[in-house]
């Protein structure tokens, strides 16, 4: 894995998150500022593939980038930097230390509860502060803000465990492919 | 679905005194004003950053409505946080049923907040075109050692704003070819929906790790190593205009301070 293939991988997988991304619908009416968008896919991919550092630039970038282009409310962009980041770097820190099926799902239980504690604890923090809002409004959020988080990561997780062994494949492929032609 | 629409991006070509400003000047003084926004104490100190974040927007030369059109994509967030003012907070004169003059005091604060802030953050993104906004970001980002990780992230960040009109089409693509086999996206469960999804998803993902691996090849063969080039093609130079600028926002979110301390 050379530096460069490394950068070449992250900068289109950004890409492709920052189209995802653009993809964003609220699941709950009550809670419109929690949307649901499946842009950490591809981060999750890379972080599987070649380690949770690259997953976690993947969602830096991307959210950048989606501010770039659509602009807009900073601080929302950040917190989901933040939980993204989080959410990508846990699941790919534990499939990279035992690569196998039963790792890499226990790796994407274990992130999602982590990140929607995480995630719950950054909201009482930045609710009160950045809307100006009683604690008691956090409070009443904190069921969708849980089940927002489950719900997301959740569907993230399932639509990598099935896409990733069908996808993983042809890196291999092309480095045997590349190697046959090399003699 | 659409691809397409967002291709462009919130950059608005014209000549003005904001568009050339050094993007590193600009990455800054915005982040200064976004922070003094959110330090403001009361609702009379938002006359400061309001003043230079309008005659931003007026030397812009943008025209305001260019701008309202960003505030309005936000307007359910906006409602929402004025809603949850009015009805959170009471005190003071009684005006109509549940709304009370401190209410609307501190809704009028919110409001004022987020739309200060959405304005400043948009007066970047629309006066900066994308490629100089990453190499803004980059070198904000050396200012803090990591010369070769930034060049990276700055690298990394034009790489993805050159594939997104490329891989948005491709994604259209694929959805139409696929539409056309037969495939039907928009009846069934959501479980099924998901797993329909898939036949997108998975030649998606394969033609962006084809567009990689060839990228790589085509990087390599440049003699791309990683290393932050010594010339550039595009040189930022600083001008006293930048110095004006970031003096501007300095004494803005000192005056804020000022103003909330003591």
């Amino acid at each position: 894995m050379t530096r460069t293939k490394k950068v070449a991988f992250i900068g289109i997988f950004s890409a492709l998150a920052t189209i995802l991304m653009f993809l964003e619908f609220p699941i709950f009416p009550q809670a419109s500022f929690l949307k649901y968008d499946p842009s950490e896919i591809p981060a999750l991919i890379l972080s599987f593939l070649f380690g949770p550092g690259t997953g976690m630039l993947v969602v830096l970038v991307k959210d950048i980038l989606f501010f770039l282009l659509k602009s807009g409310d900073p601080v929302g962009i950040a917190v989901n930097a933040a939980v993204g980041m989080m959410f990508v770097g846990i699941a790919g820190l534990v499939y990279s230390q035992k690569r196998t099926k039963v790792s890499a799902v226990k790796g994407m239980i274990l992130a999602t509860l982590f990140t929607t504690a995480f995630a719950l604890g950054l909201n009482a923090f930045i609710v009160p502060l950045y809307f100006k809002a009683p604690f008691e409004l956090f409070l009443n959020l904190f069921a969708f803000i849980v089940a927002f988080n489950l719900i997301k990561f959740g569907v993230d997780s399932f639509v990598t465990f099935l896409v990733y062994k069908r996808v993983s494949f042809l890196l291999k492929l092309e480095v045997v492919e590349r190697r046959q032609r090399n003699g | 679905m659409k691809f397409g629409s967002f291709l462009v991006g919130r950059y608005v070509h014209v000549e003005s005194p904001i568009h050339s400003l050094d993007p590193r000047a600009k990455f800054l003084g915005t982040l200064l004003v976004i922070i003094s926004v959110l330090l403001v104490p009361n609702l009379f100190f938002y006359i400061l950053p309001a003043i230079l974040i309008l005659s931003l927007i007026r030397m812009s030369r943008i025209g305001f409505p260019v701008y309202l059109t960003g505030i309005r994509s936000f307007w359910f967030f906006l409602v929402f946080a004025a809603v949850v003012q009015l009805v959170s907070v009471r005190g003071g004169v009684r005006i109509f049923s549940f709304i009370t003059s401190e209410g609307l005091l501190s809704c009028t604060f919110v409001v004022l907040r987020l739309v200060l802030i959405i304005l400043a953050a948009e007066i970047f993104s629309m006066t900066t075109p994308p490629l100089l906004s990453a190499r803004g970001v980059e070198s904000v980002l050396s200012l803090f050692g990591m010369r070769k990780l930034s060049y990276e992230i700055g690298m990394i960040m034009t790489i993805a704003m050159r594939f997104v009109p490329i891989l948005a089409m491709e994604a259209d693509r694929i959805l139409k070819a696929q539409i056309a086999r037969g495939a039907d996206f928009e009846k069934g469960k959501l479980m099924d929906r998901l797993k329909r999804l898939l036949v997108v998803v998975i030649p998606l993902l394969v033609s962006a790790m084809r567009k990689a691996e060839e990228l790589t090849v085509a990087m390599e063969a440049r003699l791309y190593t990683g290393e932050p080039p010594k010339i550039r093609y595009r040189q930022l130079a600083w001008s006293t205009k930048d110095t004006i600028f970031l003096a501007f926002s300095v004494i803005l979110l000192c005056s804020i301070l000022v103003a909330r301390y003591l």
